[in-house]
Order: structure tokens, then C-alpha cells, then sequence
């Protein structure tokens, strides 16, 4: 077939991209939401549900573009920090919220 | 908890299985499965399944709640489209029960 | 990585598919026998077959039952070993909070409680300073069913179908819920990498090759069940949320707890105690006024769930929701009452948007309603999910196994004796379960045990079966282990309906006719239909065997192979 370069390594850490950066991404893109949602005055358990509703979509999407774009850097780029960011400034913005 | 319920959700069930069937009908393949030969007169069975599936529709909410209904009509389509697959494949003639004319018909398509 | 998104799509969908594939086949099979779990439970305990009771009185039945509740030995141990010194006597503990819960289907009804403990938690972060204690009892008689009975379908099937019974750090339902993720990419990759799903909508053409016509089954049973396979596969995640995502509790912990102690506030709820006794007025009375404020919102209905907080506090109070019978979200229409003077403190609002989407959600996985034909349907959902898997293998194993056999690869033929065991192997391994139940006596102690022992036995023996009679895949062969355990499944389900019959003198024609009781017909028929289907699929299994032997002299076909392994 047609898959040039694959290493194993590089499949490997392609998995473990979507699987665990796509976790870490979806993970933080749920703290945010609800951080967010908190800040602009939606009731907690309102944000928290209709943010893990849309979380599953995002890990899927996530999930799914790891195996179709190009370039292994960007995925763990974009999943593990993009994750990372959003992680840490839901953090920063729940600090904000309750001082 | 209406008690007739039932008779619409009997006639939602009816309806998916004719329109399912009527839709597979519109295709050459299964149409020559059923009647041996000829081609299907696409455009009427294409309406009548599209018809057919929005009965149902309408029978489901009928019979319960919207939201109850919508799940049971979806439901339906579900195990109503491999119904009718099984049928082309096994039992075919017994399609011919939903539009028994044809074979030397060839209307155009 | 790939040439192609199709290509990258094709990539994902075999091989996530292939190794996640035999979890989802658990997950639908299970779970479609848990659409039927209170149904198998009373097959399983014979002692519980009667019609449907909604909940007694509370007053004058239930509260005496209460006060002999004690915390469960399995929770006392784990509880033990979270906290600081040793739990007091759990005779001397006090109860803090209770409830019932009852559907539709239920003749029994399930009870528990939480006991507070005076321990320190190890972990300080750890706020669960509560025992449980729970049991399930005979409305009619107010007695407690026999302790070690297992209820096969809702505490085995059901929690089989997320859980795996893998329950050391939850680990089966990560398990479960990868697999779910896997299984919505499947489809949207299935979707993808499928040319013609429209065109191909009603194709089955069994007369052509097993390559072709597994995937006919594939795609067929994939496109017609697909929005059932993604909203399932999403409600499940969305279901478990807080364990796959527990934001609420890890990072956002703080929000979370300024939020609950403003909406104790202003829902009047209290969320600590008060410290200061109380009595407890009539629950009865608090049931009939909660019974007229529904009917008088035209949703007349009965109590579904019922709790008490802070018993014996003054801050105490009870909820209770209505049963929800005719809706897809499980309970609702809550009405809460202060516990000492029964007094109405508030009736829920109409949930908000998100969350009626969200009990949308979750009550169309969780199916408490009255509805057999989506019953049924929902049934016939997940037994499409298990063809669309089941074909899935086959058809990996059929595209590759000429190759393999040529270059003497061992990679098919693992893959089949694991699809054996997934297909008629699994089944195999739940009816073995039900035999099991009727052969050994209703008294015996540990009685659950030994019938998850037989369950897993069977279902270990299925593959040993499978891995040791498949030499023929190797020669680009059918493996005879599909026939011969098909035959076994066709046999052990004909004997669980006998064992049925014999042990309580239930027999069809007594179920079905002379006194209707749907529950264990309705099993017995799904036995025979079961039985039925496998035969049917064993005969069809040998015809393929006559027809390929002559082909290849020498192969091992099955009679060869049956002299090889006695």
C-alpha cells in the first residue's frame, strides 16, 4: 500500500497523538468551556453538561485529524499544547472568578 | 397511555416496511431481483416510498410524544432496511405483494 | 503518513476496528441483553416471578425495613481502607440519607442507604465519609431477598456491557469508553471510505463469495443502524462523562463547590446538616401531594425515585421524582418536601434546554419508558452492531487469509479463533451462565459466584476450542470451531429453556397461555430463537465445508481435522 515512511515509531506516536493528546486537548478544552461559561454567569452544572456534550465531538474530531493530517509535530503541537494552554488558563480564569 | 396507540405504531411499522420496500424497488438491481426483467418505473415508486417513510413519520407521532416518536421512527428505519435486504436476497418474489405489475413493463426512467 | 485522506480513514477503520472490535462486541451484545435485564433477572431468581409492584407505602412498610438496613460488608471493606482507624460497630452507625428507586418493570424494589462514619478519610481531599448499605425486597411481604442470589441481567449482563467487570481502577470502563470513541471514528470513517451508500443501501447477495457478501453484511448492517451505532456509542461516553472527564472534580473542584453551596441556597436544599434533631412526618402524605401536584399538571404519574437527606436533621428534606413511563428522560418533575413538617419546599422547574438535551441523551441509552416495540428495536440495534463487527473480522480474516496461508503467517488465524470466541463464544458464555443458574440449587451459598465462575469458564474454553480446531485457516480454510460451536450454543440454549422447565414447571405453553408471565417467556423464546439461528447457521457452515473440500484434495477439512483431534 501506499504508506510511505512509516516507521513504527512514527505510527506509534501518531496513536498515542490522537489518543493522549487528543485526550489532553479535549480535557482542556472542557475546562475552559465551563471556566468560560462560569465566568460569563451560566449556572455551573448547565456549562458542565452542555460542554461535555460537545467534548466527545471535539475528541472525535481531534481524533480523527490526527490520522489525516500530514505533519506528526503539528498534531502534538496543537493537541498537547493547545491542551495545555486552554488547561491552564481555565485554571487562571477559575482563580479570577473566585477571588 | 392512549389505548389505541397501538394501532398507529402497527400502521408506522407497516408504512416503513412498504416504503423501504418501494424505494428498493425504484433501483434496476432490485427490481430485476423481483420481477426478473424490465426497468422499474423509478420516478412513481421513488415518491410513493418518499411518501410511505413520511406516513410513518407521521403515524410514530401519533402514537406517542415527540420525543418518544422520533427514536421509535428512526428505530424503524433501522430494522426495517435489513428486513427488506434479506428479503431481495432470500424471498424476493414476496416484493412483488407491493407493486405486482411489471416485468414487461420498460417505462422510461 | 498516508497518501490519501481515504486512505488514512481506511487505515483507522481496519486496525482501531480490528483491536477495539472485540470490547464493542461485548458492548452491544451485552448491552442489548440489558434492554432486558429486569426480564432475565426474574428468569435467573424464580422466586421473584410476579407482576410489576409500584412502591409501597413508606410509612407503614418501608420505614421498618429501613431501620433493619445495615451497611454491606463489600462497602465496609473498601470504605476501610480509605479512612484513618477502624470503622465503629456498623450496628451503632448512624443512617444519614436513603432512597427507593422503582421502574415500570421492576416487581421488586431496590432500597439503599448511606451511614456516616466518624473516621478521618487518608486522603483529605476525600469528601465520601459515608458507608452504603443496600438490598432489594418483595414489596408485597416487605421481606429481603436472599443475600449471594446474583440478578444475572442487572447486576452481571448490564454492568458487563460498560464495565467489562474490570472494575480495578475503573479500568473497564476506559476500556469501554476508547472503545466507544473508536466506534463513533469507525463510522465516520466507515462513512468515508464507503463508496455506495446509497446505491448499495439493500445489497445482500449471499450467494457470492464470503469476501463479498461479509461486507455486504458489514455495510448494510453499518448504514442501517448507523444513527442508532453513533448515538449509543455517544451516549455511552456522554453517560459516564464525569468519569471520563471529571473536571468537576480535579481541576474545577473549586468552582464546583462555590456552585453547590449557592444552589443550596437557593433551591432551599440544604447541603450540610443542621445538627439539630427531627422528627420525620408522614412520607405517604408528602407521596399523595407530590401524586396531585403532576395530575394537576396533566402528567399524572407514579414515583419513580424517592430520597431522603439528613434524616433525622432538621435540614432534612425529601425529593421525590416521577417515574418516567411515558417520556425518555428516566425521572422528573421533582417535588421537595421539608422531612419534619412535610411542607413543600419547591417543585423543579421545567428543566432548561441543556438539559432536556442532555436527559434526551441520556434516557434514550438508559431506557427506563413503556415502549416493547423500541424495546425490541433498540434489541435489534445492538445485535446489528455485533453483525456489523462479527462481519467486520470475517471479512479481515477472508481478505487476508489466502496470503497468509501462502506465506504461512499466523495472523488470520489468531484473528479468527478471537472472532470465535466473540461470536458464538460470547453467547455461548452467557447461555452457559443461565444453565448454570437453573442446575445449581437456589440456596447455595455463593451461588452468584459460581455462576460468574461458569460464565467465564465457558467462555475461556470457547477460545482454547477455537485457537486449537482453526489449523484450516491456515489453509485458507473455514475453521470448523464456527460449526461445532454453534452446535454447542444451539444445544445449551434448547437446555436452558428444559432446566427452565424442569426446575420451576414454567414451560412455554404455561408462560404464554395459561398464566401469561412475559418475562420468562420472552426469555425462554429468545433462547429458542437463539438455538434456532445457530443450528441454522451450523448447517449452513457444513454446506460451505462439503462444497470447498472437493476443491483442495488434501487440505485439513473438517473430517480430517476431527481425526486429528480426536
Amino acid at each position: 500500500m501506499s504508506i510511505s515512511a512509516t516507521h513504527p515509531l512514527a505510527v506509534l506516536s501518531r496513536i498515542a497523538a490522537a489518543l493522549l493528546g487528543g485526550y489532553a486537548f479535549t480535557f482542556g478544552f472542557a475546562a475552559l468551556a465551563i471556566a468560560g461559561l462560569s465566568t460569563a454567569g451560566v449556572d455551573f452544572h448547565e456549562a458542565e453538561h452542555g460542554t461535555l456534550l460537545l467534548a466527545f465531538l471535539v475528541f472525535l474530531l481531534a481524533f480523527l485529524w490526527s490520522f489525516a493530517a500530514r505533519s506528526l509535530a503539528r498534531i502534538w503541537l496543537v493537541l498537547a499544547g493547545g491542551g495545555a494552554t486552554m488547561t491552564s488558563a481555565a485554571w487562571l480564569l477559575q482563580s479570577h472568578l473566585l477571588s | 397511555m392512549a389505548e389505541p396507540s397501538w394501532v398507529w405504531t402497527l400502521a408506522a411499522v407497516l408504512s416503513t416496511v412498504a416504503g423501504f420496500g418501494w424505494l428498493a424497488l425504484a433501483m434496476a438491481v432490485h427490481w430485476q431481483q423481483v420481477h426478473g426483467s424490465g426497468v422499474p418505473p423509478r420516478r412513481a415508486l421513488r415518491a410513493l416510498g418518499g411518501v410511505a417513510l413520511l406516513a410513518s413519520a407521521l403515524c410514530c407521532a401519533m402514537a406517542d410524544r415527540a420525543s418518544m416518536a422520533v427514536l421509535v421512527w428512526l428505530m424503524l428505519l433501522a430494522g426495517t432496511a435489513p428486513l427488506i435486504a434479506f428479503t431481495l436476497a432470500w424471498r424476493p418474489q414476496l416484493l412483488r405483494l407491493l407493486w405486482p405489475w411489471g416485468g414487461r413493463r420498460s417505462s422510461p426512467a | 503518513m498516508f497518501q490519501t485522506f481515504r486512505q488514512s480513514m481506511s487505515w483507522l477503520h481496519t486496525w482501531f476496528g480490528l483491536t477495539l472490535g472485540y470490547v464493542l462486541m461485548v458492548c452491544f451484545f451485552f448491552g442489548a441483553l440489558s434492554v432486558f435485564d429486569r426480564e432475565i433477572d426474574r428468569w435467573a431468581l424464580p422466586d421473584t416471578r410476579f407482576p410489576a409492584q409500584p412502591a409501597p407505602s413508606f410509612d407503614s412498610v418501608l420505614k421498618p425495613i429501613y431501620a433493619q438496613l445495615k451497611p454491606h460488608p463489600v462497602d465496609l471493606a473498601a470504605t476501610q481502607a480509605r479512612v484513618v482507624g477502624a470503622i465503629p460497630d456498623p450496628n451503632t452507625l448512624p443512617m444519614s440519607s436513603l432512597y427507593y428507586y422503582t421502574t415500570h418493570r421492576d416487581p421488586v424494589l431496590a432500597i439503599g442507604a448511606e451511614f456516616d462514619i466518624p473516621n478521618k478519610p487518608q486522603d483529605a481531599s476525600d469528601e465520601h465519609q459515608h458507608v452504603h448499605g443496600w438490598a432489594t425486597l418483595d414489596p408485597r411481604t416487605g421481606s429481603f431477598l436472599r443475600e449471594g442470589q446474583l440478578k444475572l441481567g442487572s447486576e452481571f449482563f448490564y454492568p458487563m456491557h460498560y464495565s467489562l467487570h474490570l472494575n480495578w481502577m475503573n479500568l473497564g470502563y476506559w476500556v469501554v469508553g476508547l472503545a466507544a470513541l473508536v466506534m463513533l471514528a469507525a463510522l465516520v470513517s466507515g462513512v468515508v471510505i464507503h463508496k455506495k451508500i446509497f446505491r448499495e443501501f439493500f445489497t445482500f447477495r449471499p450467494w457470492k463469495r464470503t469476501q463479498r457478501s461479509s461486507l455486504d453484511l458489514h455495510n448494510l448492517s453499518g448504514v442501517a443502524g448507523l444513527p442508532f451505532h453513533f448515538f449509543f456509542a455517544f451516549t455511552g461516553l456522554v453517560i459516564f462523562a464525569s468519569i471520563y472527564l471529571p473536571l468537576a472534580e480535579t481541576l474545577l473542584k473549586p468552582l464546583h463547590k462555590q456552585h453547590e453551596v449557592m444552589e443550596a441556597a437557593h433551591t432551599g436544599l440544604a447541603h450540610e446538616p443542621a445538627g439539630v434533631a427531627a422528627p420525620l412526618a408522614s412520607v405517604d402524605a408528602m407521596v399523595a401531594e407530590a401524586k396531585r401536584r403532576w395530575a394537576a399538571r396533566d402528567m399524572p404519574g407514579e414515583v419513580g425515585y424517592l430520597y431522603i437527606n439528613h434524616l433525622g436533621d432538621k435540614n432534612g428534606y425529601v425529593s421525590i421524582f416521577r417515574a418516567g413511563n411515558d417520556q425518555v428522560a428516566l425521572v422528573g418533575q421533582g417535588v421537595h418536601f421539608e422531612a419534619s413538617s412535610g411542607r413543600v419546599i419547591r417543585e423543579d422547574p421545567p428543566p432548561s434546554a441543556v438539559m432536556r438535551v442532555n436527559e434526551f441523551l441520556t434516557g434514550l441509552h438508559l431506557q427506563h419508558f413503556r415502549h416493547w416495540l423500541l424495546r425490541w428495536l433498540y434489541v435489534v440495534g445492538g445485535l446489528l452492531g455485533c453483525v456489523c463487527i462479527a462481519t467486520g473480522f470475517i471479512f479481515f480474516v477472508e481478505k487476508r487469509k489466502a496470503q497468509h496461508a501462502k506465506r504461512g503467517s499466523m495472523g488470520s488465524r489468531v484473528v479468527d479463533a478471537l472472532a470465535v470466541a466473540a461470536v458464538p463464544g460470547m453467547v455461548i458464555a452467557a447461555v452457559s451462565m443461565l444453565v448454570a443458574n437453573r442446575l445449581l440449587p437456589g440456596d447455595m451459598a455463593g451461588k452468584g459466584e459460581w455462576e460468574q465462575n461458569a460464565f467465564w469458564v465457558a467462555w475461556a474454553l470457547s477460545f482454547v476450542h477455537a485457537a486449537l480446531r482453526n489449523r484450516a485457516v491456515a489453509q485458507a480454510h473455514i475453521s470448523p470451531a464456527w460449526r461445532e460451536q454453534c452446535l454447542a450454543l444451539a444445544a445449551l440454549a434448547i437446555a436452558a429453556v428444559g432446566l427452565n422447565w424442569f426446575s420451576t414447571g414454567d414451560h412455554l405453553f404455561k408462560t404464554v397461555f395459561t398464566h401469561t408471565y412475559w418475562p420468562v417467556a420472552g426469555l425462554d423464546l429468545a433462547l429458542l430463537a437463539a438455538a434456532a439461528i445457530a443450528g441454522f447457521a451450523a448447517r449452513q457452515l457444513a454446506g460451505y465445508a462439503r462444497r470447498a473440500a472437493p476443491a483442495t484434495a488434501h487440505a485439513p477439512t473438517l473430517s480430517d481435522a476431527e481425526v486429528q483431534h480426536g
